[in-house]
């Protein structure tokens, strides 16, 4: 198992450079002048170009292309990310402000996605092909194909313009500061209810669907067929046998999921004016801050890579067949 | 094993197993209303110059026409410039549909030919193919063509080619994968030994026999770039107005909110079911094309 894991580690470090260099190239390529677009927004008037030359020179843009190159791979191997054009400040600290607004959503989505899913995935799966599981299917079917940033903006509509039970948006109410500590968390989490539905629901029909169709192969496996020759009551048959061994993919949708639920995000943090990752990449984006920009990028990937990771670990820890060190346990 | 049915009688005569799926398909009605559905969509959207009653960028006394609600002269009701929501919608549907379709042509051509590639000469060219779609695959899809789109300002051909360069990787893999398992079996292997040409297997024997997971990649791939270009939209950095798109609509609309629902509603609505009804089709499409059953009779 450790042996598994440090060579999964080693491996992980070539494609991590592979990605690296691929988003390096990718945005010193695309049109537009970081300094053009940070200056213009900071002094809405032509600059003298002596200053866009020292302010180049202070961020190294006036180097070649392989010189940038080989100092941000060194400065991003000792976990340094660079300095913001924009903020003028460490773009570590940049990230660790929005990564907890991201991971708020991310995480409570990811625990309706699961708790949501699993069950009406089995509901589902024990009441096959009757109008429970039609429904159930179709109803799935359809939530997931409604996009997040509009079922978002329609909840808005409905919940916080027309019946005022919900905020708008934003993180917290302006009166925040002026409330105990119990108000405090109960604020949060009133802001939290919309995003967190529309991103967990959204997961959770992908989930149902997946968990139905995993419970119902294995429903038709032997030792099922076994348990319930035995007399086993339905109930024990499906919670205690088949249900254990259904569950196992779904840690691999887990790990997977995340990265995923940090891209969906980006859409919903636009919608709620949610101060998250997301937010902090597409302001990025359009102002061309190369070293956020290529930091949410590494992070992203960093992510995917991670995720697989712990999906790959978590199986062989849950399902006893599942063996890295070559022994096949009978 | 659910659904199989076994022919009553063995005096039937065998149908081809096209014959067979295309049967299957007709017997799923919510697949095949999805399908009129889609080809009304596709239609409207062809013909949407003859359709809509209003120019969708005429702008005419804006004061006395914007924010109008729904009715019979407005369908849709009208937007901030008073245009008519109902003409855009037309027009933003050849948008959205046209993107869905062109990028999921493109994904699936360069991941069927990457993945077939790959498959069939196996070994170390397989190594180092595969071992570019694990890079690009490390990506959180959607951050990537956010990521590319918004850098290059693209217009609506780059727009196609990011969104379909940017998502082929899962079909390579599956047709790979595909390829893989067919290249086992004793049909491939005799036609070797006839000695024909390698080329010609794929083309001939391998791609064919991996068509159906790419038709429904396809179907449910339509669906998904629609949805991303709305997304891209939504953000806009996808189609920029004053072009209309739906996701771009719908942008519009949550900045008038409060006062106009209606601009956000409908194109979001048609997103919506669209994007359903490529999801049924895709379904329909496994379940009629399911190989473990499809080919029970033949094997």
């Amino acid at each position: 198992m450790w042996r598994y894991l440090v060579r999964r580690i080693l491996q992980a470090v070539p494609l991590l450079l592979g990605i690296a260099t691929i988003t390096f190239i990718v945005v010193h390529l695309a049109p537009g002048d970081p300094m053009d677009v940070y200056l213009e927004e900071r002094y809405r008037r032509e600059v003298d170009p002596q200053v866009i030359e020292l302010l180049r020179q202070k961020y190294g843009l006036d180097q070649p292309l392989h010189v940038q190159y080989a100092e941000w791979i060194g400065n991003l191997a000792r976990g340094d990310l660079g300095e913001s054009f924009r903020y003028r400040r460490p773009v570590t600290a940049l990230i660790a402000e929005r990564i907890p607004y991201t991971l708020q959503l991310a995480v409570l989505a990811i625990l309706v996605d699961l708790l949501l899913g699993v069950s009406l995935g089995i509901l589902a799966a024990v009441k096959q092909y009757s109008a429970t599981d039609k429904t159930l299917n179709l109803g799935a079917l359809v939530v997931h194909s409604i996009p997040g940033f509009w079922l978002a903006l329609m909840l808005v509509l409905l919940f916080s313009v027309n019946l005022g039970w919900l905020p708008t948006s934003q993180t917290r109410s302006l009166d925040y500061d002026l409330l105990g500590w119990g108000g405090r968390v109960l604020d949060r989490l009133w802001h939290l209810v919309l995003p967190v539905f529309v991103l967990g629901v959204g997961s959770a029909a992908g989930t149902a669907r997946y968990m139905r169709n995993r419970l119902l192969e294995v429903l038709s496996e032997e030792y099922v067929l076994a348990a319930r020759a035995r007399g086993l009551r339905e109930r024990a048959v499906i919670l205690r046998h088949a249900l254990r061994n259904a569950l196992i993919p779904i840690v691999t949708l887990f790990g997977m999921g995340l990265p995923f639920l940090l891209g969906g995000s980006v859409l919903i943090e636009r919608v709620f004016a949610w101060p998250g990752m997301g937010s902090l990449a597409i302001d990025a984006i359009d102002a061309r801050d190369y070293p956020i920009i290529l930091a949410t990028s590494m992070i992203a990937a960093t992510l995917v890579v991670l995720g697989n990771l712990l999906a790959d670990v978590m199986y062989a820890v849950i399902d006893p067949r599942v063996s890295y060190d070559g022994r096949r346990p009978a | 094993m659910a659904g199989v049915q076994r022919n009553p009688g063995s005096n039937v005569p065998p149908r081809s197993p096209l014959a067979v799926a295309v049967r299957r398909f007709r017997a799923n009605r919510l697949a095949v209303s999805a399908l009129y559905v889609i080809g009304a969509l596709y239609l409207v959207a062809i013909l949407a110059p003859l359709l809509a009653p209003y120019d969708p960028s005429a702008i005419d006394d804006v004061l006395a026409t914007r924010y109008q609600p729904p009715s019979w002269t407005h369908p849709f009701g009208t937007d901030e410039f008073g245009r008519d929501l109902f003409s855009r919608a037309l027009y933003g549907a050849r948008v959205s549909l046209s993107i869905g379709f062109l990028a999921t042509t493109i994904a699936i051509g360069v991941g069927t030919a990457y993945g077939a590639v790959a498959g069939y000469f196996g070994g170390a060219v397989d190594d180092a193919l595969m071992r570019l779609v694990d890079v690009i695959i490390a990506f959180p899809t959607f951050f990537l063509m956010l990521m590319l789109i918004g850098l290059f300002e693209a217009d609506i051909v780059v727009l196609v080619l990011i969104l379909g360069l940017t998502s082929w990787t899962g079909t390579a893999r599956l047709i790979r994968g595909e390829i893989l398992s067919l290249k086992a079996r004793n049909f491939i292997e005799g036609s070797r030994a006839i000695g024909l040409p390698g080329a010609l297997i794929v083309v001939r024997h391998l791609i064919p026999n991996a068509l159906a997971s790419v038709l429904v990649t396809a179907a449910l791939m339509v669906g998904g770039m629609i949805g991303a270009e709305a997304g891209l939209s939504f953000l806009g950095i996808g189609i920029r107005p004053p072009t209309p798109s739906w996701g771009n609509m719908v942008s519009a609309g949550q900045d008038a909110l409060l006062v106009a629902w209606w601009i956000a509603f409908f194109p979001g609505s048609l997103l919506a079911l669209t994007i359903l009804c490529f999801n049924l089709l895709a379904d329909g499409l496994r379940d009629a094309l399911d190989p473990k059953t499809l080919m029970r009779k033949y094997v």
